[in-house]
């Protein structure tokens, strides 16, 4: 056992570790962020894909012990979920005379530019590839703020996703990257069919 | 993976005094990216780790002694792939920028992969080609191998259990003038399925005074093609004839006779298209040199 | 969770009709944010971690010794086959239709694919259970290994599933299969041409990145034993398991958490779901069992592959009178829904060309390799391979252009309704457009007429199911149950498992418009069989179209009881009443009304204001269960309610050096019906379009001749990276609203897979003349057949056929037969 410790999305994270336990392990199970996923171990499927000291790299690959006083960054980070006043759905009375309760909750309007553009451009369908790809496209828009198509397909040939086929996620990746330049972006028309 | 406990020395005198110790079941930790593979699969099960991420010695790229590019093992492909070299040592930079993924590149390091030396790896057969040395360091002191001595032709390396990797030297910018690396792959970021390295050097006439040409994965480690090599001198590579100096090679490192799977056979057929056009590249490149 | 929407930029109202909308899902906000809980998220006090031990053998009698483990460091338990017998009832009748389990958790006396179950461990972590399987003795007595199917055919293969008789079983053949239409005699006399090929297609995995898992859950106490799994069908996986169980139904509960993809292959009950609720009961502790990459590729089941001896009939104009084949399908060792890959697959695949004669025999196989299920496309990919292939050859051969021999043959939108002569009903379509407008976008004309050098176009027209009357349960049922809660919310409850296709959003679209509900005020429940009305499951593109007529049925039932008690309320009469924007309200007085959430609370706090009779509380219920027949004997009958169109066409280059083939352009067209959520649709096709383009072009399972998969690795399995995809932007819809779905919608999670593989090959015949007959289409096989073409000077190349190392028949004659008298299993 060896005492590791690290900081995850600017929390600092300590324990007592098994040599062996990985990255991925670390953040899940010691971090409680459950929010990066494994789905190979290999190295080859970048579910598990997460920002270490600025970069990021595949967390079922690197040892929690390689992490030693690293800044981790993960999903979670995009955007932090906050106390806020829970929407008011009730449209009687009780509305004007008490006020909503707080609660902690993801917002939409929260969300990293990335994230808005997945769930715009329906750049998700069942979730589970999803971190890995937010995670390594933010690290490669901060560096490459005005990419092509090919450029990002190029970018995430690193993460595998079985139900997209990738096209709504270089979609997304396109909308972000203009919001993350500053520039504005049509509103999505939700079109009929 | 296997228990086994974890060192991070803070010197390469400590390093090579923790490998020592650990005996065989010790082994070097750089970034990870093929020794947690092993381990995942128990493939490996080492007693000890000897972490290198102290050691910054052995990260970076200077010029050494003799004018040569010494590389850090420990140097992140992602880090290379962002350094501009000059001239021909460029290609290192743009090797280092076109394998694995973003993400294992910016882990994973030049040294961890030449150690590696899988057939399919790119470094190995670039840095054969440009006729680097390695530099090992132990408790028992220093030795440098050249590229023919450092890869086990039975595959992998002949570092001794004991060693660590601390220099990868290319030779000083005046050794050739173009050093070109070919490779295909069916997708876009995995290993490939053939790969081909020529180091040219012109003389005043452009003309071709000295030529490696290393082949990968047709083999357990990088192959030279040295007939096909001294078949190039003397001319310039406008005057080469293409698509028999490839067939050539192809032929010398995996001779038809014994290509009998159907990968063997594919693998002959696409070694002399990578040589054909890392040959053509030669001639673009040479006639820039006029 | 708070359900906030995106900031209204338009009226405070929503659009009067959300279906046909692409609204964004509300799924995204968990799953972006990485707060969704998949199986591998969820954690119990106590939990145990089980291990199993696989077989690194494909073929072997077997001794397994599991007396070391016990006291080993953190092990609780360990179990393997033989203690099992008689306790654990073996299962796959039901599924199979063949009345015989061959199921079981462990191999018992043998082992009959690499990856099959020999024994497991439960202990207190993951690393220590894995110490554990290395403890574990195993002693075995190799038998001969069947890696090919046509080996296992053989009259001396030694039998893989011994002691088991099968319906319509000899040696290693399980299943038969037959289809006797019109007069295929008459056929082959009135032909003009009769083109036969051989056409061989691979195995694949679905991969879905989530792994198969589960934890059990037993509850000493109460008896009650609770499963948590990544399963498609949490009512087939309950049924199933309480029977292998001997357990009361009602104490038996699946809860499926949120599910990454299944793509078919989670769709039946796998060995690892057993092994930990034997454990959790036996230990009274949560147990944990997910599976590697690796046990997936090899256990998790994959596509089974086939070999098509096909023979189309045409005359002389294009048109096509019959068509013949001899099908032998590779299922592995053990199948569940394998053997319905060739009888659901092969009827719709003959779609949509209504062919008079049919003769078409199938024998359905185990040989030594990994178990086949579904997977998305269900056997219409593979004879879409060969009839759509076989079309072009015509082509070729009459002088025709393929597109005109299709457009000849397809049925038509003006034609519908239609019934085909091997008997399916098709209400609607518009694929004979999807196939002009498809021909048109590819430039088909232009680019035949002006072939440039290693470029070549390639189409094909297919058509799929939406959903399938499961073959062997004789149902295909769906169902939901709606509660307007107290406050004017709504819960929709259903069994259909979503896992990515976005059910809560289109479901909630359905309910919204229905209703008069706000969008954000509805929720789907997790499903679980403790409060979800019984259905089938989400597979065979079903949601949409029978999940979804299931929900609207239910909304429209809970609509009228609104509208009873706001007409007993209001005065008013019940058809002047509107519903909208959470109110009922009379006609043309839109601000006045009642508040669904004060009308739903009368429901059940003041029932005095309910009218005379009415049965208080607001929930309804509705299945749907689609008018669709049985297979005949002879193969005949309409399986599925409706039918989704498409047709695709590619254009490819490809490189002579390294044979690399490049998509320059792809178009797909589809038939989708009314589409509910637009985005969610062009979604489904592009997921499709990467199954079939993985299928066509690289995912393999490569065995060696011992029955070692060689390629259980995503470093080695060739699915399709970002970088390798082309462009989606090509992509169209011509709907043909379903007359018999009442909203008009069709399945679309499998129209984009079918036609692909026939696409790339027709395509790269046209670019070099190489015509593959075998799939996938790799550089590697495409190099080594141009330069095998170019040493032959042959025009037209077939690989493998016309290879020199190829040993199987490379024409009609040389063809095998079926095994014994078909005639007689009918």
């Amino acid at each position: 056992m060896s005492k590791i410790s690290m900081k995850i999305n600017g929390r600092t994270v300590s324990a007592d570790v098994d040599e062996r336990m990985l990255l991925i392990e670390f953040i899940r199970d010691v971090g409680l962020l459950t929010g990066t996923h494994a789905g190979c171990y290999e190295a080859r499927c970048g579910c598990c894909a997460v920002e270490m000291n600025g970069a990021t790299v595949k967390s079922c690959n690197v040892l929690a012990l390689q992490a030693e006083d690293a800044e981790i960054l993960t999903v979670e980070a995009l955007s932090t979920q906050r106390v806020a006043p829970i929407s008011h759905i009730t449209t009687q009375t009780l509305a004007s005379v008490y006020k909503p309760l707080d609660a902690k909750a993801s917002h939409l309007a929260d969300l990293h530019p990335l994230q808005t553009a997945f769930h715009e451009c329906h750049a998700l369908q069942c979730g589970f590839c999803t971190p890995g790809m937010l995670m390594v496209l933010k690290g490669f828009l901060e560096e490459n703020p005005n990419p092509t198509r090919g450029e990002v397909r190029e970018a995430i040939s690193g993460n595998l996703c079985r139900c997209t086929g990738y096209q709504h996620i270089v979609d997304a990746a396109m909308r972000a990257a203009a919001v993350m330049r500053g520039e504005t972006v049509d509103d999505i028309i939700h079109e009929t069919a | 993976m296997t228990p086994f406990s974890y060192h991070r020395p803070d010197s390469l005198d400590a390093a090579a005094a923790a490998l020592a110790a650990g005996g065989p079941g010790a082994k070097i930790l750089a970034g990870g990216q093929s020794l947690l593979l092993a381990l995942k699969e128990r493939e490996a099960r080492p007693s000890q780790l000897v972490s290198l991420a102290s050691l910054g010695e052995l990260r970076g790229t200077r010029t050494a002694a003799d004018g040569g590019l010494e590389i850090g093992p420990a140097t992140t492909y992602a880090a290379l792939a962002k350094t501009v070299f000059p001239g021909w040592q460029q290609e290192i930079a743009t090797v280092a920028g076109n394998l694995a993924d973003r993400s294992v590149r910016n882990i994973g390091t030049i040294g961890g992969g030449v150690c590696q030396a899988d057939p399919r790896y790119d470094m190995p057969v670039l840095l054969s080609a440009a006729d680097a040395c390695f530099t090992l360091v132990s408790t028992r002191g220093k030795r440098v191998l050249g590229t023919d001595a450092f890869f086990n032709k039975a595959g992998g390396t002949h570092i001794a259990a004991d060693e660590i990797l601390s220099a990868i030297t290319l030779p000083p910018l005046g050794q050739w003038s173009v050093l070109i690396f070919e490779k295909f792959r069916f997708r876009t970021f995995e290993a490939a399925v053939g790969t081909v390295a020529l180091a040219v050097r012109f003389d005043d006439t452009v003309k071709i005074a000295e030529a490696r040409l290393s082949v990968g994965v047709v083999a357990k480690a990088p192959s030279l093609a040295t007939k096909a090599m001294q078949s190039m001198t003397g001319k310039a590579p406008a005057e080469l004839p293409i698509d028999e100096i490839a067939a050539a090679a192809s032929e010398e490192v995996l001779p038809l006779a014994s290509a009998l799977t159907m990968q063997q056979k594919y693998q002959s057929e696409l070694t002399i298209s990578l040589v054909k056009r890392a040959l053509r590249r030669l001639t673009a490149k040479g006639a820039g040199h006029e | 969770m708070s359900m906030d929407s995106l900031p209204d930029k338009s009226s405070n109202q929503q659009p009067k009709n959300l279906v046909g909308t692409s609204v964004p899902r509300t799924e995204d906000l968990a799953l972006l944010t990485g707060t969704a809980r998949f199986i591998e998220d969820l954690k119990f006090p106590g939990m145990l971690y089980a291990k199993i031990l696989r077989s690194p053998k494909a073929h072997a009698r077997i001794k397994v010794d599991t007396s070391a483990v016990l006291g080993m460091p953190g092990v609780h338990d360990v179990m393997s086959g033989p203690e099992l017998v008689g306790k654990v009832k073996p299962w796959g009748d039901v599924m199979q239709d063949l009345l015989v389990g061959d199921h079981f958790p462990f191999a018992v006396d043998k082992v009959m694919y690499e990856g099959h179950e020999l024994a497991a461990v439960v202990a207190d972590t993951r690393y220590q259970a894995m110490d554990a399987l290395e403890a574990i003795n195993v002693e075995y007595d190799e038998l001969p290994v069947l890696v090919d199917v046509e080996d296992a055919l053989a009259e001396d293969a030694p039998l893989i599933q011994e002691g088991i008789n099968y319906e319509f079983g000899d040696g290693n053949i399980f299943d038969r299969y037959r289809v006797r239409i019109g007069d295929i005699d008459a056929a082959e006399t009135e032909a003009d041409l009769v083109i036969g090929q051989r056409f061989t297609t691979n195995r694949q995995s679905g991969a879905a990145l989530d792994p198969h898992g589960c934890i059990a859950n037993y509850d000493s106490f109460s008896g009650v034993l609770t499963l948590y799994s990544t399963t498609q069908s949490i009512f087939m996986l309950r049924d199933n398991l309480a029977d292998a169980l001997q357990m009361p139904r009602n104490k038996v509960r699946i809860v499926a958490p949120e599910i990454g993809a299944g793509f078919g292959a989670k769709v039946q009950m796998f060995s690892h779901e057993i092994v930990a609720c034997l454990f959790s009961m036996r230990l009274g502790r949560p147990v944990h069992a997910v599976l590697s990459r690796a046990d997936i590729f090899r256990s998790g089941t994959c596509r089974n592959g086939q070999i098509r001896h096909s023979e189309l009939f045409l005359k002389k104009t294009g048109e096509i009178i019959g068509y013949r084949e001899y099908i032998i399908q590779n299922s592995g060792a053990l199948s569940l829904w394998g053997n319905q890959v060739v009888h659901i697959g092969t009827n719709v695949g003959l779609l949509p060309y209504p062919i008079p004669n049919l003769y078409i025999d199938g024998e359905i196989v185990h040989t030594n390799t990994a178990p086949g299920g579904a997977l998305r496309g269900f056997g219409i990919p593979q004879i879409i391979f060969a009839k759509e292939q076989l079309v072009e050859m015509a082509a070729e051969r009459l002088g025709l252009d393929p597109l005109d021999i299709r457009a000849m043959n397809t049925i038509t939108r003006g034609q519908c309704p239609v019934t085909t002569p091997i008997g399916q009903r098709v209400d609607s379509t518009s694929v004979d457009e999807c196939l002009q407008k498809a021909a048109k976008e590819i430039r088909w004309k232009e680019i035949r007429a002006n072939k440039p050098h290693n470029e070549g176009v390639g189409m094909a027209i297919s058509m799929k199911y939406t959903s399938c009357r499961h073959p062997s349960f004789d149902t295909d049922l769906s169902a939901v149950r709606l509660r307007l809660e107290t406050d004017g919310t709504v819960t929709i409850f259903s069994s259909d498992v979503t896992h990515g296709q976005g059910h809560a959003t289109f479901l909630s679209q359905i309910v919204s418009d229905v209703l008069g509900v706000g969008f954000e005020k509805i929720m789907l429940a997790p499903p679980d069989t403790a409060n979800a009305p019984f259905g089938l499951g989400t597979y065979a593109s079903r949601a949409a179209a029978v999940l979804g007529t299931a929900c609207r049925t239910a909304a429209e039932r809970l609509r009228e009881k609104i509208v009873a008690i706001a007409a007993h309320v209001l005065e008013a009469d019940p058809q002047d009443l509107e519903t909208g924007n959470d109110r009922v309200y009379v006609r043309g007085m839109s601000d006045s009304g009642l508040y669904l959430e004060n009308l739903a609370s009368f429901s059940v706090y003041r029932t005095h204001q309910l009218p005379p009779g009415f049965e208080p509380t607001l929930e309804s219920t509705a299945t749907y269960d689609t008018p669709t027949d049985r297979e005949g004997s002879d193969g005949s009958g309409n399986f599925s309610v409706t039918y989704a169109g498409s047709s695709h066409a590619a254009h490819v280059r490809v490189c002579e050096e390294t044979g690399r083939i490049t998509i320059l352009d792809y178009v797909m067209v589809h038939d989708t019906g009314t589409v509910i959520n637009p985005l969610i649709v062009e979604g489904q096709h592009h997921g499709g379009f990467l199954m079939g383009i993985g299928m066509a072009m690289g995912e393999d399972y490569v065995y060696d001749s011992e029955g070692h998969l060689l390629n259980a690795t995503f470093a080695e399995y060739q699915a399709p990276q970002a970088a390798d995809m082309p462009e989606l932007n090509h992509c169209f819809e011509i709907p043909a609203p379903s007359l018999t779905i009442p909203g008009g919608q069709k399945g679309a999670g499998e129209s984009g897979t079918g036609p692909v593989p026939a696409v790339i090959a027709n395509a790269v015949a046209h670019a070099t003349g190489v015509r593959f007959t075998a799939l996938p289409i790799t550089a590697d096989r495409m190099l080594l057949a141009l330069r095998e073409k170019a040493r032959t000077g042959l025009k037209y190349f077939r690989y493998p056929d016309d290879m020199p190392d190829f040993t199987g028949p490379r024409d009609v004659a040389s063809w095998p037969k079926p095994k014994g008298e078909m005639e007689l299993f009918f």
